[in-house]
């Protein structure tokens, strides 16, 4: 059988290997083409106008003096936006489409200028006069998030994950006996996405056929979304996304701009540019949600676990909603044979809140592992110590097996990296010169998904391939990643490899999200190669001439651009020979990769560890953050270059959840006060120290043909938590309440 | 419309006045060794706009648009004497105005020979980029970095990387593989900007326009770019409510984010002299056009404390814009630069059409953003008297981050002793109130006192009566009572420690 990767390690050149970016020359010169850039005929601009309430109904716009604007040429407004008349409801987020007058979140889209230029449209879109009925809204969770007053989980998708959950055994009595106990309120802030590339769309009607180029995770998502937006068929819908500059969960979704900038289009019988402001990026296309958790745990004197509960509340809109599973990997980190977890939400007057990078594991991480901490000091134990006489052989939820674990192995490896022997456990212990120092760890686990996926190869007469699937490369790699698949299993150098992504008319894959695109992707990719390959083989043993005439197929392996039998390493012939002598214009391979039963026999998961040290300057306690190391295991990793950079990133991510990300709300208005780069702060070069990630070797041969468990997520998780550790070892100060600033620790 | 008929008129009637000299109706830069002219409309966008718009060049990123990020981060050059001297600026937050008679060089120009420079190639070696829209900032700014390595050779440091990128973000690689891509770029390999883009040639053809001032309108926005102070205060005399674009680092971000619109601007980027610096009879003079960039690198030796308080003040795109007394006129309670000139009884010097007149820091300010500033007048120079070997002087900046963020609170100290005995100090606090404090209580009950740790308790009490924050997103009122108490102690407890370190 051809190349397959996972069996045989000697042949593959490229998967396992710290291969260069196939893309990286076309960034490192600005040549990369984002939604915005693509150059389109006939172009206008479109500007967005949006509430400067958080709640109440619009009662009027005064667009005269906007409209008088040279080269404006339409505004649209909910007094005047054409009716949307979908016959089902359309699937993807509930998106407020200037279909009513009411406000029902800070920057709410509420109208959009088209115009010649962009700089007319948004001088127009400043000169709209919105008068409004103005009721005051509810935005603070804190007033509404009480263990009595819950608001129930109403959605579907709350149902599910709650039923998903989590009881076992008696948690009451077990927590009531229990020697040592922790009992403590969390709570993680509302977070912004802030990928670098601003939400952008251009919109271009033919008729009844529309295409947007479009910055998205998710091209057959979007798809799918628009066209129930506007009742046409899917295939009158394409999508074209082929660079996105960053995403982190925020463009998994299909947000009201982009319908907007269709409906805009439509109207004015031109494509239609347009462009979000990084301000108006703080309200309508999604934010991790504020969470409040509280979690219980009893130990016996051992240190074993005997009872933990988990209860998550988080805030969403009142037009939709969202869970924020924070307690959803809680009952598999430990084993504990009494537990209860909950997921709740409290509505708000704000926008829906999204998927941000490990959606609820990095928030519930920061609780769990937190608490875990704290039982650690309550027990006197090491904190690796308690976390290991916690480990569960086998999945305590659902009694499977792992399909594969190195948690224990992360805690070594990491422990060992970090010289986390040396730590004097008491709290300002540990000094740095004038500095206090703190060292502190935590787990992480994320689960391993994978999706059905599609790929097709077109091996051609000159001996190269192009292989092409829907899906994204957001910046992780995907264009990479697949190349290199798709070169180790035909047999081909890289170079020879085009790759094609991000366009809906390309065959179906998932969604960039999960952590999943590697293994559903690759898998296909892996699958379409093999299927190319199989007809090429059919061929050579058909063909007299060919040295592999009668050969059997199994015996048959692609390497060095040809086919050659696996016994005898001279035995057969170039590709581009076998494609000539039979006068083929090509050879194409289609495939579908899909999930067995196999999470039906395994538990999937990836692991790591994470260690942080702080030092905290004696007089201002502004916390520093001087050294992290991460040990993780996370299957076959495919390419050490851009999987140590993704783990850099989100370990990245959890340095900026930690110590200084949080979108503030003002209380009174409803408004986001800090709708920038300016005053919402992501960490800078000089925040984040050499940091270190160390892969074990992990051979997973359940999960998926290529072995890859997948890594985006995992990254963030637990990090918070790590440092918020390290803060309380160097302070002796638990801060329970993100981000950790210095007011909080004085 | 009536409006803009009106100072149409008076813009030719001026120029007519200024008849001897010629004028351009046009911005004259060069985009990658290629010169553009730039009338009307375009000229009033910002660079980043104009690349990506009008030049079709998308390379340049626009992420935040308010100089925080560093994704359209271009290369300014700047002719000084027979060479050009290229700084990394933020696209965004920079009007075509500004850039008349320099070269700008972007992500598309370069490469060399067609092939990617010693940067671009270690970016892509060590995978620098992963989403790449920070990536064409990133490369530029480091490609300013290696230019100032291509005479010696040598390799850069991990420092001088983390230092030029200071002002560039980067939300998917954490960093590591871009420092990386730095300490393994190959300093043999590198090209300098000169050889890339011959100088000669672009001064030669920059010194043909030099002699005509601009002066560009487009409906009812008025630009000039004079080229002494004499026309500048004649033009602002004649224009009330002309507003000064210096570097843009502020007024720029109130463009792009708050609508500000100012219809009569001018900049003094042409005025030769103006942007000097230079020591006479222990006076620092700081010209009214020297960046922050110059002031760092003047201060370094010999003002340390405020130099670290440069090195925390902002990006190198923005302190290669910005300039000393666009901070001083922009008038934030929170400048970083304004307590110390508090502190050092520093003067500015404001020339208008009757003379120059000389105000003092601390006077300067007569309520929020209001300034003892006729409508004629330029701050055309910073007189700052530099410490005495006898004082001690400290600087703080409190801020949520410690890098690249604006600042919660600040404090200037400066104190005289004699062994134990405090003779005078002299404090401003910023961050307090809607102006830049100095603190006469606490400064009164100093004088005199033993230097103990109690006296600097008792005088951070008397401190937070003086002050009165509030709160806003960058930290509540309370927490800034308690920096404004606690600083003083920090200030006696960094004494001690350094007089002890000394006796060692």
């Amino acid at each position: 059988m051809a190349g397959k990767i996972g069996e045989s390690e000697q042949s593959a050149k490229y998967v396992g290997k710290a291969v260069n970016r196939v893309d990286g020359h076309s960034k490192v010169t600005g040549a990369a083409t984002y939604a915005a850039e693509h150059k389109i005929d006939d172009l206008v601009y479109a500007a967005l106008i949006q509430s400067t309430i958080a709640k109440g109904t619009i009662t009027k716009m005064d667009t005269s003096e906007a409209e008088r604007l040279p080269g404006v040429k339409v505004i649209i407004t909910p007094f005047n936006a054409p009716r949307l008349s979908s016959k089902s409801t359309p699937s993807g987020r509930s998106l407020l489409l200037l279909q009513d007058k009411q406000v029902q979140h800070d920057r709410q889209n509420i109208g959009l200028v088209i115009a010649d230029t962009w700089e007319s449209a948004s001088h127009a879109a400043s000169l709209v006069k919105v008068s409004y009925k103005q009721t005051e809204p509810q935005v603070e969770i804190e007033k509404h998030a009480t263990y009595e007053k819950l608001k129930s989980t109403t959605s579907e998708i709350g149902k599910q994950i709650s039923a998903a959950g989590h009881k076992r055994g008696d948690f009451s009595q077990a927590f009531a006996s229990g020697a040592h106990k922790v009992d403590q309120i969390y709570s993680t802030p509302m977070e912004s996405h802030n990928p670098m590339e601003p939400f952008a769309v251009i919109a271009s009607w033919e008729g009844e056929h529309l295409t947007l180029y479009d910055t998205t995770q998710a091209v057959f998502a979007t798809r799918k979304t628009v066209a129930e937006h506007f009742d046409i068929p899917e295939s009158h819908v394409r999508i074209i996304s082929p660079f996105v500059g960053g995403g982190f969960g925020s463009k998994l979704s299909t947000w009201s701009h982009v319908i907007l900038a269709a409906m805009a289009a439509r109207k004015v019988n031109l494509p239609v540019k347009l462009v979000l402001s990084r301000a108006q990026m703080y309200g309508p296309v999604g934010f991790r949600p504020k969470t409040i958790q509280r979690i219980l745990l009893a130990a016996d004197k051992n240190g074993k676990l005997t009872a933990i509960r988990h209860d998550n509340i988080n805030e969403t809109s009142h037009f939709e909603d969202y869970v924020e599973a924070s307690t959803h990997t809680t009952s598999r980190m430990y084993a504990c044979p009494n537990l209860i977890t909950s997921q709740n939400q409290v509505a708000l007057d704000i926008g829906t809140p999204t998927w941000m990078r490990a959606p609820g594991e990095a928030p519930g991480s920061f609780a769990l592992e937190s608490a875990m901490d704290e039982l650690a000091y309550e027990l006197g134990l090491d904190p690796i110590e308690l976390r290991v006489r916690n480990y569960p052989e086998k999945d305590p939820e659902s009694g499977l097996p792992w399909s594969s674990n190195s948690l224990r192995e992360c805690y070594k490896v990491g422990a060992e990296k970090f010289g986390w022997h040396k730590r004097n456990p008491e709290p300002k212990s540990m000094r740095a010169g004038k500095d206090l120092l703190g060292w502190g760890m935590a787990a992480a686990t994320y689960p391993t998904y994978r999706m059905a996926a599609n790929a097709q190869v077109t091996i051609l007469p000159s001996g190269e391939a192009l292989v092409q699937a829907g899906s994204q490369d957001i910046g992780t790699g995907t264009y990479t990643i697949m190349s290199q698949v798709a070169a180790d299993t035909l047999g081909l150098p890289i170079e020879k490899i085009k790759f094609e992504l991000g366009d809906s008319t390309l065959p179906r894959t998932p969604l960039s999200g999960g952590s999943m695109t590697a293994a559903s992707v690759g898998s296909a990719v892996q699958l379409a190669c093999q299927t190319a390959l199989n007809s090429l083989i059919k061929t050579a043993i058909a063909d007299q001439v060919s040295p592999l005439y009668q050969a059997k197929a199994e015996s048959i392996v692609a390497r060095d651009e040809g086919l050659y039998l696996s016994s005898d390493s001279k035995k057969g012939e170039r590709l581009t020979d076998i494609i000539k002598r039979n006068k083929l214009k090509q050879v194409v391979g289609k495939a579908e990769s899909k999930p067995g039963n196999e999470d039906e026999k395994y538990s999937m998961h990836s692991y790591g560890a994470i260690f942080a040290e702080v030092k905290i300057d004696s007089d201002l306690v502004r916390p520093k953050l001087t050294r992290m190391v991460g040990a993780y295991g996370a299957g076959k990793i495919l390419n050490l270059k851009t999987a140590r950079n993704q783990m850099f990133g989100g370990m990245t991510f959890g340095i900026g959840m930690a110590l200084m990300e949080h979108t503030l709300i003002d209380p009174k208005l409803g408004r986001i006060m800090n709708a920038d780069l300016a005053e919402y702060h992501l960490p800078v070069n000089l925040d984040v120290p050499n940091l270190d990630v160390i892969f074990i070797d992990e051979h997973d041969p359940h999960i998926n043909p290529l072995g890859a468990k997948g890594i985006g997520e995992i990254s963030i998780t637990g990090v918070a938590a790590a440092i918020a550790n390290a803060v309380y070892h160097a302070t002796g100060k638990r801060i329970r309440d993100l981000p950790i600033t210095i007011d909080k620790i004085m | 419309m009536l409006l803009g008929c009106w100072q149409r008129y008076h813009i030719y009637a001026f120029a007519r006045w200024l008849n001897f000299k010629p004028m351009r109706d046009y911005i004259v830069l060069y985009i990658n060794g290629k010169e553009c002219r730039v009338a009307g409309a375009d000229a009033f966008l910002p660079l980043s706009s104009y690349l990506r718009y009008v030049q079709s060049a998308t390379g340049t990123k626009v992420v935040c648009e308010e100089g925080d990020c560093g994704a359209c981060t271009v290369l300014s050059g700047a002719v000084s004497g027979d060479e050009i001297a290229y700084r990394p600026i933020n696209a965004c937050i920079q009007n075509v105005y500004q850039l008349d008679l320099r070269h700008v060089i972007t992500i598309e120009g370069l490469k060399v020979d067609g092939e990617l420079n010693c940067v671009q190639k270690s970016m892509v070696q060590n995978q620098g980029a992963q989403c790449g829209f920070c990536t064409p900032g990133i490369v530029v700014a480091m490609c300013s970095l290696f230019d100032k390595k291509c005479e010696s050779k040598t390799p850069a440091t991990e420092e001088e990387i983390r230092d030029a990128l200071t002002g560039n973000l980067c939300r998917c690689t954490g960093y590591e593989p871009i420092i990386r891509a730095g300490l393994e770029t190959n300093t043999e390999e590198a090209i300098a900007l000169r050889a890339l883009y011959p100088s000669r040639q672009i001064i030669e053809s920059i010194g043909k326009h030099k002699g005509d001032a601009p002066l560009v309108q487009y409906e009812e926005r008025i630009f000039f770019g004079p080229q002494s102070i004499s026309e500048a205060v004649e033009f602002k005399a004649k224009h009330a409510g002309t507003t000064i674009i210096q570097g843009g680092t502020d007024v720029c971000v109130q463009m792009n984010k708050r609508g500000f619109d100012p219809k009569v601007i001018m900049s003094l980027n042409n005025v030769s002299g103006l942007n000097e610096l230079n020591v006479e009879d222990g006076i620092l003079r700081v010209g009214g056009r020297a960046t922050l960039a110059q002031l760092e690198e003047k201060v370094t030796q010999l003002i340390p404390e405020f130099a670290d308080i440069l090195w925390v003040f902002g990006s190198p795109q923005i302190k290669n814009a910005g300039t000393l007394a666009g901070n001083i006129v922009n008038a934030s309670p929170i400048a970083d630069t304004i307590p110390f000139l508090y502190v050092m009884d520093a003067e500015f010097e404001l020339t208008g059409s009757k003379g120059v007149r000389k105000v003092k820091a601390d006077s300067f300010y007569k309520g929020y953003k209001k300034l003892d500033l006729q409508s004629d007048e330029i701050v055309t120079q910073v007189n700052i008297p530099l410490p005495k070997k006898s004082s001690t002087l400290k600087l703080y900046k409190v801020s949520k981050r410690k890098n690249l963020d604006i600042s919660t609170f600040t404090a200037a100290v400066v104190m005289e002793r004699e062994n134990d005995q405090i003779r005078s100090a002299r404090i401003a606090y910023g961050g307090v109130a809607e102006v830049v404090l100095r603190l006469p209580k606490t400064e009164e009950f100093l004088a005199g006192k033993k230097f103990t740790e109690e006296t600097f308790v008792a005088a951070g009490k008397i401190a937070r009566g003086e002050i009165r924050p509030i709160s806003d997103v960058r930290g509540e009122a309370d927490f800034r009572l308690i920096l404004a108490e606690t600083i003083l102690e920090k200030f006696f407890h960094e004494c001690n420690e350094e007089q002890a370190a000394w006796a060692r």
